[in-house]
């Protein structure tokens, strides 16, 4: 016997649909935007926020929240830098990623452990972060020359897809796999639906928890080292700069429940193609990119309210 | 309210049900998880709206289309769950939303004034000014009653209202209740203790599967006739023990000796042998749910020696009972054990993740089969598995619990107030499972407040009293009358502990 899902379908596949209608409306009344081009920008454009969506996802799903992402973008590629200047790329990118894992496990034991919120954590994170990647460079910029590492974020596969639609890729099924196949997953969920209820039935939550907001650093700190390679530079006071609430935006016109529950992370990579599709009409129409934001505005509250309504 | 009918999708909740209700009187609602009475009170306080039948008021039709307008008549609903604020002051909550007002902002002075009145007349002994949380479960529910009564309401409906009562405080309810049928208020009364309804209600109205069974004075009806009505099926009365059970070569699962766990548990030992079902009797905050919390690492600091299988063992949170071979199903299902929007599948499966998953993977053949066997043998009724766990009925959610629990093959399971809430059928059934689970040599700790269940199930059944032991009960000495005794007074017979 087979009943009818009683998920909202908004909750389920909203975004997707939304993204199809707007590239249909945008196929007829933009200007050359049927174009490889607009495609390869929109995801190129995209990438950081899509990475840090797939992070965010998580931790949206245990609850929590996390608007230290932007400030651990800026950390990492920080460090980074540093060592790619002396043309250490492989320890440059190692320790880089190491420098995540800890700022994840700080944030994960103090929420975890000490039972601060999540966001009161996180904010104190993203301060204490930010200064830091100031002063690890005295608050300029870092420049470097390595034609190497800079190469790599103009890498196109088979001389047209750029590098980052195979990032994306890999790193979104990795984590609809991690959600949605593994223990970790299953766990994660059941957290942001029942807290108590998934510790007494014998989770380690204390772990759990504390590793989404280790792999949403992580993922954070990739988005660092692709947008420092983009860039050839460190910039300690806009690296990442409100990068955290476009990743969140994403996260939640994607459908993951604000409160906890089922993570979504192919909505949440339609979400952030939604937002950045919006820019790129805005601007390929000649309008003011001000208009933008409050169309995204629009869109935010909408999807939110469409996920609300009861079947 | 006339051949009511409500259909849900997939299912007809109620079908043409008759309810009539005189002021003055208590009219019982009874019927088994399901049998469609919250569904009845939620269309008579506009939580839903009817398919069919009529509502007929004051001798007029009336169309209820939000929860406002059955207030407006005076319909009003002290459910199970408070819906009070338990910050603000006695008096306050029940004035919510009215407060007398003067020129320069809300009137203390006459609030308190007429809220000591409404108390006094109630014989509370309940002071307005005092915060509502500074009072147990029981006053505040007396409040809510306050707080329906200042609305002019003309009918009550209490849904459950004594699950969290002790004996006396079921009095003192009892003696407001009959002050509102005094006051020509007529009383909506939902209880599952069949002694309560045979104590205070006029006239009984049964329901079975959303079907309309009949309404009958107590006095026409026993208890065994009413039961039967209900679920349809025989079911045996008041049983006693009919297991065999010999321990005296059976090794101990657990042993807990001088738990502390401040302040509610002040040094209590209890042991549970494999295959045993040893039940912690008591009076509500006798320490029984502390002394589980502390086996199972749930509580904070607790002091005391805890072995499993004879090994000294430190608990320090769920986990770590979990590998132990311990499982437990608590008193309070829906914050403690229920993962609502995840499907019976995986809550079924989440405490046995070990034994079905591999590098981390969840392997689905496995999950589907666990998840399949358990649903069989413990017959949960759902239609499919990938149901969400929040669409089935309390007896079942129970049933889910004490399957994810069993998928760990624990050795031993703590069951605290495992058949609370659930209709008389399941009861029934949930007993003769923990029996079938005892039978394959698990041990049991059953913890319950209704002392005939223990009297009925347990081969040793441990007395606590004021976080202290009492006494120990064994098999052919167990009785009510020898819990109750110990219960009250010491008892020197059976005073040595862990024999």
């Amino acid at each position: 016997m087979k009943i009818k899902s009683e998920r909202n379908i908004f909750q389920a596949y909203g975004a997707p649909i939304a993204l199809v209608i707007l590239l249909l409306i945008n196929c007829f009344t933009t200007p050359n935007f049927i174009s490889w081009s607009t495609i390869s920008n929109l995801v190129t454009h995209s990438a950081t926020v899509m990475i840090l969506g797939i992070g965010m996802t998580m931790v949206i799903a245990t609850g929590g929240i996390n608007i230290s992402v932007g400030s651990v973008m800026a950390v990492s590629s920080m460090v980074l830098a540093k060592l790619v200047f002396k043309d250490h790329i492989i320890t440059g990118v190692i320790v880089c990623l190491l420098v995540a894992v800890a700022t994840g496990v700080i944030t994960g034991i103090i929420i975890t452990v000490f039972k601060v919120q999540p966001m009161i954590t996180t904010l104190a994170m993203m301060y204490a972060l930010r200064g830091v990647a100031k002063l690890l460079n005295g608050g300029t910029i870092l420049n470097y020359k390595n034609q190497d590492f800079s190469n790599f974020a103009y890498v196109k596969i088979a001389g047209i897809i750029p590098i980052h639609f195979v990032i994306v890729f890999v790193l979104a099924a990795a984590g609809f796999i991690l959600l949605r196949k593994t223990r970790f997953g299953l766990y994660v969920e059941a957290y942001g639906d029942n807290p108590t209820a998934t510790k007494i039935a014998g989770v380690n939550t204390i772990l759990v928890v504390t590793a989404a907001y280790v792999l949403c650093n992580v993922l954070a700190g990739v988005s660092g080292i692709l947008e420092a390679a983009a860039t050839t530079c460190a910039d300690p006071v806009n690296m990442g700069l409100n990068k955290e609430t476009d990743a969140i935006a994403a996260t939640v016109v994607g459908g993951t429940p604000m409160a906890g529950g089922r993570p979504n992370v192919f909505g949440t990579i339609c979400g952030a193609l939604i937002l950045q599709l919006i820019t790129i009409m805005i601007n390929m129409n000649n309008v003011p990119y001000s208009y933008s934001l409050v169309l995204k505005a629009l869109i935010i509250v909408i999807s939110i309210y469409a996920q609300n309504i009861k079947k | 309210m006339k051949s009511i009918d409500k259909i849900f999708p997939g299912v007809k909740a109620l079908k043409g049900v008759n309810f009539n209700l005189k002021s003055g009187e208590v009219h019982t609602l009874m019927g088994e998880n399901g049998a469609g009475k919250s569904t009845l009170i939620k269309i008579l306080t506009g939580v839903y709206e009817k398919d069919g039948g009529q509502i007929i008021f004051d001798g007029r039709e009336v169309h209820f289309t939000n929860t406002l307008d059955p207030q407006k008549l005076g319909i009003s609903t002290v459910y199970q769950e408070l819906n009070m604020i338990p910050y603000l002051t006695v008096g306050e909550n029940i004035y919510l939303g009215r407060y007398p007002k003067t020129r320069k902002g809300i009137d203390w002075k006459t609030l308190h004034e007429n809220a000591q009145r409404e108390l006094d007349d109630m014989g509370l002994s309940i002071s307005s000014r005092e915060r509502l949380n500074h009072y147990g479960t029981a006053a505040q529910q007396m409040v809510s009653i306050v707080r329906a009564i200042s609305l002019h309401c003309r009918i009550v409906v209490l849904d459950e209202p004594t699950s969290s009562l002790d004996t006396k405080e079921v009095e003192t309810l009892f003696g407001i209740i009959a002050k509102l049928k005094a006051k020509k208020i007529g009383i909506i009364f939902i209880s599952h203790r069949l002694d309560e309804v045979y104590a205070i209600s006029d006239r009984i109205t049964v329901l079975k599967d959303g079907s309309y069974e009949g309404t009958y004075k107590p006095a026409e009806l026993t208890q065994y006739e009413l039961v039967r009505k209900m679920v349809g099926k025989e079911i045996i009365q008041e049983g006693i023990n009919t297991r065999n059970y010999d321990g005296s070569n059976k090794e101990y699962v657990v042993e807990m000796e001088d738990i502390f766990y401040y302040p509610k548990v002040n040094g209590v030992s209890v042991a549970v042998k494999e295959g045993e079902i040893v039940g912690l009797a008591g009076l509500l905050g006798s320490g029984r749910t502390e002394v589980a919390q502390v086996l199972f690492g749930y509580a904070g600091n607790a002091s005391g020696t805890i072995k499993v299988k004879g090994n000294k063992v430190k608990i320090k949170a769920p986990t770590d009972a979990l590998k132990n071979g311990l499982a437990f199903v608590t008193e309070n299902r829906r914050e403690e054990g229920v993962i609502p929007n995840m499907t019976i599948r995986e809550n079924i499966s989440i405490s046995g993740m070990p034994q079905i998953s591999r590098w981390g993977f969840i392997q689905r053949k496995k999950q589907v089969a666990l998840a399949e066997k358990y649903i069989q043998r413990l017959e949960i009724k759902t239609p499919t598995m990938e149901q969400k766990l929040k669409n089935l009925s309390g007896g079942n959610q129970q049933k889910v619990l004490l399957a994810r629990w069993l998928a760990t093959e624990p050795d031993l399971i703590i069951l605290d107030e495992p058949t609370r809430g659930i209709d008389v059928g399941a009861k029934k059934e949930v007993e003769e499972l923990i029996k079938e689970i005892a039978g394959q040599g698990i041990g049991v700790l059953l913890i319950s407040s209704e002392i005939t269940e223990l009297v009925r199930n347990c081969d040793r059944i441990f007395v606590l009293r004021e976080g202290k032991n009492q006494g120990v009960l064994l098999k052919e000495d167990i009785s009510e009358e020898r819990i109750m005794k110990q219960i009250v007074e010491h008892d020197p017979v059976s005073r040595e502990v862990l024999t």
